[in-house]
């Protein structure tokens, strides 16, 4: 077995080096590939290169097939943009799409073959009542949740519960901010929202600092890293069109908002995998903080975590970082005292599907 | 580790119950292929306490499951549509079709699926009299070319029509039926030896059928406009949401060029002679 964890990062950096790959090396980093939600973006990325056509047949059938699945998702998320400036725009509801949504209306290299589970949008917090008000008349249903997680995206967390469209199963998420409210890492919202582009009459997105930033928190200060390349990878293009002034500010951002932890991960990540190379005012902010243990420390957890998660790569130790981000994850979210009254919670149903079977709560 | 070759699509089956291993033999065992697998899928218990007190089965596409637990003696169904699962949901090559296909010379007819409506009785009966089914469950079609492409699978039958195809066909490859499914009653027929499938080659969509079995009705037969046959394509169509203006140009174009038609009837007999005489010939 050939396919190595980080090899997937380097393959998907430069596919012209999977020439050497053989069927049966091919047959398992497409598993990888599908399960990091990477094959279609990997498709992408060698049809730029100009080796797709190069690959095998066998390759080319499932990538191909991956893609036009992906490209469909697109043509989706681009029609739920106009929906949701509709129903927005009817009540003057300024909102701004994030993460995979917004790579997609703002024509990112990387919305390219990314898969959009469900659409992020921010609203400004004032506006959540009318905004929830507003997705309901236009049919948005959300689904019926216990008492405790109905209390925990209402108090603590920092959106509404998921909403679903019935006819387009289409699934909305709305924050009103970037992180848990109940933390004290929440950012200061217009920090990011002075800094946005219209994409139409009451929507906007990020600009790329700002984007970069939000994707950086989101990947490296989350309990759940089972998207973690996938983001890693968004990240690596991402960065990889960012201008000098912009680099400032990114930085800038960082220092503002405290997350200069996870700018760190998220650099030296590039580094190790895509082989990013720092100038200007990366390589100093990476240069200073690589001095801290602290920085250290997490860096090389994250550097872990952040690996394709696949029986056939991922190693021991790589479950062993993704544990100890789990419970950092956590502990950045929420205090303490609350923290242990919500992980028994989780837990007792955890153990009950573990032993009992993941379908054993349906009713 | 075993693989399940169905000519398009090649299975690796990473784990799976040993009881079910004669069925898979008595269904592919002839079906030998060097190429390489195409999706990896397996079926194991999913808990400690599934494995050792419920005794109930999971399918897995890689590493996800589609399908809530079944108990462990309907493996051989469930590996069945599982694989259907996984092609419908992986494939985004082809337009796929929810329907029978049934072919002779160069020519296929579309059975389009409705439950209860005895189209796998007369995909059955008429495999076994002379026609080549490429599919019992789906039409797998190709974009470019809009002909529809031979699977190496056997067709399900359920409840009565497990005795009747016995009756009718004594020497039919046949497993054993499972009972208490969701489908009832269901047993799974071999109609093509992998010598006989290698020789099948693409076929042009010439006919839509959609037939009803009625006790009482030897042989009905209602023309449908090419819009009807259209809107039958999209309900039955697996990836046609995915598909895009690609399924909709290939849905549109197919029905330009097919007769169409409902049929009532009692009389398979009867309904492959209509069906050479009225679609075929020509």
């Amino acid at each position: 077995m050939s396919v190595i964890s980080s090899h997937v990062f380097f393959y998907l950096k430069k596919p012209t080096e999977c020439h050497a790959l053989s069927l049966e090396e091919w047959a398992k980093l497409i598993l990888v590939l599908r399960e990091t939600k990477l094959l279609a973006s990997f498709g992408f990325r060698a049809e730029h290169q100009g080796c797709f056509s190069s690959f095998p047949k066998y390759a080319q059938k499932h990538i191909k097939s991956a893609m036009v699945y992906a490209d469909r998702q697109k043509q989706q998320i681009k029609y739920e943009a106009i929906k949701l400036e509709e129903t927005f725009g009817a009540q003057s509801i300024p909102f701004c799409l994030m993460k995979g949504a917004a790579y997609v209306v703002k024509n990112e290299r990387c919305s390219e073959g990314r898969l959009v589970s469900d659409i992020d949008v921010l609203v400004r917090k004032e506006d959540l009542i009318a905004s929830e008000r507003a997705l309901k008349l236009a049919m948005w249903q959300t689904k019926k949740l216990d008492d405790y997680d109905e209390k925990y995206y209402r108090e603590w967390a920092h959106e509404l519960p998921p909403f679903f469209h019935p006819l387009r199963g289409t699934v909305l998420d709305v924050h009103h901010n970037l992180f848990m409210a109940i933390s004290d890492k929440a950012p200061n919202i217009d920090e990011f929202l002075e800094h946005s582009e219209k994409v139409s009459e009451n929507g906007s997105v990020f600009n790329s600092p700002e984007m970069i930033m939000h994707s950086c928190i989101h990947l490296f200060a989350n309990e759940d890293m089972c998207s973690a390349s996938r983001d890693l990878f968004d990240l690596f293009l991402l960065t990889n069109e960012l201008d000098e002034k912009q680099w400032l500010r990114l930085i800038e951002l960082a220092n503002i908002t405290g997350f200069t932890l996870e700018l760190y991960c998220l650099l030296t990540c590039l580094v190790k995998y895509f082989d990013v190379e720092l100038v200007g005012a990366a390589f100093y902010f990476v240069s200073e903080c690589k001095h801290k243990n602290r920085y250290r420390f997490w860096s090389v957890v994250y550097a872990r975590a952040v690996l394709p998660i696949h029986p056939l790569v991922t190693k021991p130790a790589d479950d062993v970082a993704r544990f100890v981000v789990f419970c950092r994850g956590h502990l950045l979210k929420m205090p303490l005292s609350l923290l242990i009254k919500h992980l028994a919670v989780k837990s007792y149903v955890g153990l009950y599907k573990g032993i009992a079977g993941k379908f054993s709560m349906d009713s | 580790m075993k693989s399940i070759e169905t000519g398009l699509y090649k299975f690796l089956v990473t784990e799976q119950p040993s009881a079910i291993k004669q069925n898979v033999d008595l269904m592919y065992g002839d079906a030998l292929s060097d190429r390489q697998w195409d999706y990896a899928i397996s079926i194991k218990p999913s808990s400690y306490l599934r494995k050792h007190f419920f005794k109930n089965i999971l399918f897995y596409s890689d590493l996800h499951s589609p399908f809530k637990p079944l108990p462990a003696n309907q493996a051989y169904p469930l590996l069945e549509w599982g694989m259907n699962w996984v092609i419908a949901a992986h494939d985004y090559n082809h337009l796929i079709i929810h329907s029978s296909v049934l072919v002779k010379g160069d020519s296929a007819i579309l059975f389009p699926a409705s439950p209860g409506s005895g189209k796998s009785t007369l995909t059955t009966f008429l495999g076994l009299s002379g026609w080549q089914v490429f599919s019992d469950e789906m039409a797998i079609i190709d974009l470019q070319t809009l002909t529809v492409k031979p699977l190496f699978r056997p067709a399900c039958i359920k409840n009565e029509s497990i005795e009747l195809v016995k009756e009718w066909f004594p020497d039919a490859v046949m497993t054993p039926a499972c009972h208490d499914t969701t489908k009832g009653t269901v047993a799974h027929v071999k109609i093509h030896s992998w010598e006989q499938y290698c020789q099948f080659s693409p076929a042009e969509i010439r006919g839509v059928v959609f037939p009803e079995y009625k006790s009482n009705v030897e042989l009905e037969i209602y023309t449908l406009s090419q819009l009807q046959v259209f809107e039958s394509f999209t309900q039955h169509a697996f990836n046609y949401h995915v598909m895009a203006e690609a399924g909709f140009n290939a849905a549109s174009n197919i029905v330009k060029n097919v007769k169409a038609f409902e049929l009532k009837y009692n009389d398979l007999g009867f309904l492959s002679e209509f069906l050479e005489e009225e679609i075929l010939a020509e």
